[in-house]
């Protein structure tokens, strides 16, 4: 082997690591093949064209993620993280989250895509 | 319409490449890369100056590429960056452990891209806040620009610049319909594109087998993959950074400066890596050399300063950076700062294995090595970068959690690029003359 077979030979010890730990990261996901999307789970529920609300009650990067992936799911509508406008989008972990949102600011669930999702409006 | 927009991107692409002195595989697969960027420049172009959202783009890039290569049809032939029959490795061989090592590491990164595609077809984190959020935005809401880059959303930076939305969204109205294969392909394309342009470069001037070891080391870092299949604009600057770096170094600088615009208009950190490689440009090649590279760069530079003036808000980060606040913070931090760097060093995107050995190299051929323009830019690159963690105002620890291995994996394919070009000897067979540049010799 000349110099530039042993400088390729080292990398391919170097890379093997890299491309085991890729295919590690394929063992580590459980079950089998499904599709998750944020579109999914906002399915059926479509915004006029004015500026919503969001609320959850996840905490922390949590409640981030889930009022980016809602308004990645309604773009191109502009929700904004807060309960006081005239219509507001829900994704909460407790459905009877949704409930007391209501009785406290005084709206109804106009549609529910899945028990944790739905979308509400001011009575 | 997704076949014209497609073809218009290759063509213009290669046919940029192609002026600018490339030839071979490299300028098929840079031109891939050079053709998506264009793509989505010019796509938010006419967006933002026009309000068109139509083929048009397309249509004026294939009309810029016929007028291209009949400007420079037949020409530069005894010039041309990588050709076949000037290349004195083009009768070497690789041996065949390294092809079946290189292409079964391909398959197997391509295999898995695509199965986590299809489980996560949103992509990462980044790609749901940002980019994609934003080509979903630019699709829905065209005409309505006011709403896309509305600050009410300031995780979503709205003054990151267009490139990706803007090419995502052009697929999507390409196509007619909103759909995750768009963003996922675009992922794709760069990436396959990218490793095999870095391959190709490494090969043209150091033979094919540090060719496929270039290759073979970028698809072995896990962080490729990763950002590749969470659809991150990281991957997308890097390969575009690197194309910019190989034609700098070939001498080629109005088409490196042009691609090194690209690379400002895709993230606001190309714009910082767009000025370093002019800087490393007048510091090698001259000013005339400068000047070249600065024309070539004016188009996405004028384009990305009119979105900034008109339409983006100021930079968080910039807007939080007070001068007098600096100076008292930046001397305190730089062992926290070079702590992180120290981390990512060892442990590259997790597991990655490959920046002690890029360091292995340098130091064992720090005596033979060639002061070379790519090295000169990554240097100034990673000062630059370190500089940035010193001057943030957030917490620089929580930032480079989150943001310090994407930013050096911006730079990662042209270390690889440079690390070759720089160590490995350009020795040429008996007889034979190795090609020169006015930037890089030999």
């Amino acid at each position: 082997m000349n110099g530039r077979n042993w400088i390729a030979a080292a990398a391919l010890l170097v890379a093997l690591p890299g491309v085991l730990r890729d295919v590690s990261v394929y063992f580590w996901k459980a079950g089998p093949l499904v599709s998750t999307s944020a579109d999914d789970r906002f399915a059926g529920l479509s915004l006029p064209d004015e500026r919503s609300g969001f609320f959850t009650d996840a905490v922390g990067g949590w409640a981030d993620r889930r009022y980016y992936e809602a308004a990645y799911a309604l773009a191109p509508r502009v929700l904004l993280p807060r309960a006081d406008l005239r219509l507001v989008v829900a994704d909460v972990e407790r459905p009877a989250s949704i409930e007391r949102l209501c009785a406290e600011r005084r709206l109804h669930v106009v549609k529910r895509a899945s028990p944790g999702v739905a979308l509400l409006e001011k009575d | 319409m997704i076949a014209l927009a497609a073809l218009a991107a290759l063509a213009g692409g290669i046919t940029v490449l192609r002026a600018a002195g490339a030839r071979g595989p490299f300028a098929l697969a840079a031109g891939a890369v050079v053709g998506l960027g264009l793509s989505g420049m010019l796509w938010s172009a006419g967006l933002l100056l026009l309000g068109a959202t139509g083929a048009g783009s397309d249509l004026m890039m294939l009309l810029g590429a016929a007028a291209i290569w009949w400007r420079f049809r037949g020409g530069r032939d005894e010039e041309e960056l990588g050709e076949e029959k000037n290349n004195f490795f083009s009768a070497a061989r690789a041996p065949p452990w390294l092809v079946a090592a290189c292409a079964l590491a391909a398959l197997v990164v391509t295999a898995l891209f695509l199965e986590h595609s299809l489980r996560y077809p949103d992509g990462g984190w980044d790609a749901v806040a940002i980019w994609n959020l934003r080509a979903r935005a630019l699709f829905g809401a065209p005409h309505r620009l006011a709403d896309v880059f509305t600050n009410e959303l300031p995780r979503q930076h709205p003054d990151y610049p267009l490139l990706l939305p803007g090419l995502i969204a052009h697929g999507w109205f390409a196509l007619g319909t909103r759909t995750a294969l768009v963003p996922i392909a675009v992922s794709l394309l760069f990436a396959a594109a990218g490793a095999a342009a870095l391959g190709f470069a490494v090969r043209d001037r150091r033979g094919p087998a540090l060719g496929l070891a270039a290759a073979l080391l970028l698809l072995g870092t896990p962080q490729f993959l990763l950002l590749a299949w969470n659809q991150y604009a990281d991957l997308k600057l890097a390969m575009l950074l690197l194309v910019a770096v190989v034609l700098a170094s070939g001498g080629r600088f109005f088409g490196a400066g042009l691609v090194a615009g690209l690379c400002a208009y895709t993230k606001n950190e190309g714009l910082l890596e767009c000025a370093l490689l002019l800087l490393a440009v007048l510091l090698v090649s001259g000013c005339r050399a400068a000047v070249e590279m600065l024309l070539g760069a004016a188009l996405p530079l004028a384009l990305l300063a009119y979105f900034k003036v008109r339409w983006a808000p100021p930079n968080d980060l910039v807007s939080r950076t007070v001068v007098g606040d600096l100076v008292r913070r930046v001397p305190g931090r730089v062992f926290v700062v070079g702590h992180g760097f120290g981390a990512q060093f060892i442990d590259f995107g997790t597991w990655g294995l490959a920046p002690p050995f890029v360091a292995l190299c340098w130091i064992a051929r720090w005596r033979r090595r060639k002061r070379t323009l790519s090295s000169l830019f990554l240097a100034l690159a990673i000062g630059a970068v370190f500089a940035i963690y010193l001057a943030t105002p957030n917490d620089p620890v929580e930032q480079m959690k989150t943001s310090l291995d994407r930013l050096l994996f911006q730079l990662w394919p042209s270390i690889i690029y440079s690390t070759a070009i720089a160590l490995a000897p350009a020795a040429a067979p008996a007889g034979a003359a190795p090609p020169r540049s006015a930037a890089d010799p030999a």
